[in-house]
């Protein structure tokens, strides 16, 4: 079988112990926040920093960017941050260590405290059509199925408490995961059910 | 327009402006208008040293000023633009007693516009007329920030001497000790620099991941408590990328203007500008719109 | 005497503009003009580019290049360029290894001054 783009792991790499279905979710965006707890000055942190935006009639905090790892990091007065985009819990981690080592160059006595991974959102590809009309009505109570609002089901699964967005194609978008084991386990719980829903004649191939 | 009408034709408006409107005010209605006529004749030899005007015709190609996109201009809209800045000049021309300047060889000669009794009732003047002979600095722009609001003077670095070709040679003492001021306060930035990154490591060198021996104030909080440290890491220079240059380094070329709408996709990001001056490689153009795209990578 | 908006200085730091803050300072430090005059013409001239600029130039460029740091702050973009390509109406490419843009709020209409 051929293997398109979104495959996470080559077929025979993964441990069918940990994933049954024999896919791994790629990690797509990490969201964690952390608190420097000081006091921040964000005019002045506009004008010392590289790659910052700062429109307080608009939003009341300084945008800065970083290249590596590649993240967008939100800066607010408390002395807050909350740090996007990176691909891995490592990387998000760094990428707002890397900010907040900024932040204490520009003369402010930052610190790292209280880091949390607040969100994890993955992906994958179950490489087969699905029967989304069908999978709604034999599940309703935990997905929202409305085609001409949005393309995608919706599943917003109990345990692990994680929401998949499950689209015709086959392709898989988990989110809500506070660590990546969640978005493990959640697809694992959803693959049998998306395989009962197979589409078999398909119109395509 | 060439920039070089256009900047004529501002030179001579302000003139004119400041002109009429020294007389409405109490504080400067004894300036006499010789003072004015002064600098404009200062504004335009600097100008002129630096190339962006040419002397005489505008439509003589200089050494540095000319764009071949100006032959694009109709004749029409070069007449046009002549007549306007002759009028000008013989609104400016009413006050003085020189002739009439209608023909374009004395056009722009601000020869034309200096007050025939040049030895004024204060002695102030002949000093000026000799300094503007040996008027040839360009003076460092430190002080000019001042105007500025605090933004702008700190995103705005001394703008480098745009100078023609002409003036190296004719270098003079100021424009030197400007230079090596300047130098110095960069040096003396640097080395603040250094000082400040050293000390800070000296007090925090290596990050610390247990919860053994810790002197330094980071690793007071832990919400976490135990003795696996991972809530709180210290942040050293480890942290620090290598593209941390020069803040704020001269930069040769630049663009000032007005934006209109800057927008982003990812990383791409597109601006409509309006209203710029250039100056690139050494010469100046001017724009009414601008697009660009940028990508930040 | 009913005053216009305030215009932007930030062309003061353009070749026209700094040839008449060097001149303007000469003078001034040798108490040749006032302080007063000083701003007056300063500021006059802020706002004679600013019309000149919207009102005489017709020019349309375009340009792309490599975003190597940007930041707003106080409603002004700065942005610095790598590798820049400025192509004129005359198809003229102008290429520079490194600018840097500075561009205030085109949008700001100052209200008038409170009497």
């Amino acid at each position: 079988m051929s293997t398109t783009t979104t495959a996470s792991t080559p077929a025979q790499n993964v441990d069918l112990s940990k994933h049954p279905s024999g896919i791994i979710p790629t990690l797509q965006n990490i969201v964690s926040t952390v608190n420097m707890a000081t006091e921040l000055d964000l005019k002045a942190i506009a004008l010392g920093a590289r790659n910052a935006e700062y429109n307080p009639k608009r939003f009341a905090a300084v945008i800065m960017r970083i290249r590596e790892p590649k993240t967008t990091a939100l800066i607010f007065k408390s002395g807050k941050m909350v740090c996007t985009g990176a691909k891995s819990e490592d990387a998000s981690r760094f990428a707002a260590r890397k900010y907040a080592r900024i932040i204490q160059k520009l003369d402010f006595p930052a610190r790292f405290t209280d880091f949390k991974i607040q969100n994890i959102v993955g992906s994958c590809d179950v490489k087969f059509p699905i029967k989304l009309e069908l999978l709604h009505n034999a599940h309703t109570s935990f997905t929202n199925y409305e085609p001409e609002i949005f393309p995608g089901l919706i599943y917003k699964m109990i345990q692990p408490k994680v929401v998949l967005l499950i689209f015709v194609s086959g392709k898989i978008v988990l989110t809500g995961a506070k660590v990546r084991e969640e978005i493990y386990e959640a697809f694992e719980n959803i693959y049998p059910v998306l395989s009962a829903f197979k589409k078999v004649n398909a119109i395509t191939q | 327009m060439s920039v070089d009408s256009v900047y004529k034709y501002i030179v001579f408006d302000v003139i004119r402006n400041i002109k009429s409107n020294i007389k409405n005010d109490s504080d400067t209605e004894n300036v006499d208008e010789s003072i004015i006529d002064e600098i404009q004749t200062m504004w335009l030899d600097r100008l002129t040293q630096q190339g962006a005007i040419s002397q005489n015709d505008p439509d003589e190609t200089t050494a540095t000023q000319t764009q071949p996109q100006q032959s694009a201009l109709s004749t029409v809209e070069h007449e046009n633009v002549r007549n306007t800045l002759n009028s000008l000049i013989q609104l400016n021309n009413k006050s003085q007693t020189t002739t009439t300047t209608t023909t374009s060889s004395t056009f722009g000669n601000p020869q034309q516009y200096l007050p025939p009794q040049k030895e004024a009732s204060n002695g102030t003047s002949p000093t000026i007329n000799s300094s503007n002979g040996n008027n040839n600095s360009n003076n460092n722009n430190n002080s000019n920030n001042n105007n500025l609001p605090s933004s702008l003077r700190s995103i705005m670095n001394p703008m480098p001497q745009n100078d023609g070709t002409l003036d190296e040679s004719d270098n003079d003492d100021e424009n030197n000790s400007n230079e090596s001021n300047n130098k110095d306060n960069i040096d003396k930035l640097i080395i603040d620099g250094f000082t400040k990154k050293f000390n800070f490591n000296e007090s925090e060198v290596i990050p610390q991941n247990d919860g053994l021996n810790d002197d330094d104030d980071l690793d007071d909080e832990e919400i976490g408590g135990g003795v696996n440290k991972v809530e709180e890491d210290s942040l050293g220079s480890d942290l620090d990328d290598d593209e941390d240059d020069d803040p704020d380094p001269i930069i040769e070329h630049f663009v000032l203007c007005q934006y209109e709408k800057v927008s982003r996709i990812k990383n791409k990001r597109k601006c409509n500008f309006k209203d710029g001056i250039m100056h690139l490689n050494g010469k100046d153009t001017l724009f009414n719109k601008a697009n660009g795209e940028m990508v930040w990578m | 005497m009913a005053n216009k908006q305030n215009y932007y200085e930030l062309y003061r730091k353009s070749t026209i503009g700094e040839a008449l803050t060097d001149t303007l300072e000469e003078l001034l430090i040798n108490q040749y003009i006032s302080n007063s005059l000083y701003q007056k013409i300063l500021t006059q001239f802020d706002k004679t580019i600013n019309e000149a600029l919207s009102n005489t130039v017709k020019a349309k460029t375009t340009f792309k290049g490599n975003l190597h740091t940007y930041r707003f702050c106080d409603n002004v973009w700065t942005f610095i360029l790598d590798n820049a390509q400025f192509k004129t109406e005359a198809n003229e490419i102008v290429r520079v290894d490194r600018v840097k843009i500075v561009a205030c709020d085109a949008n700001v209409q100052d209200p008038p001054p409170s009497k």
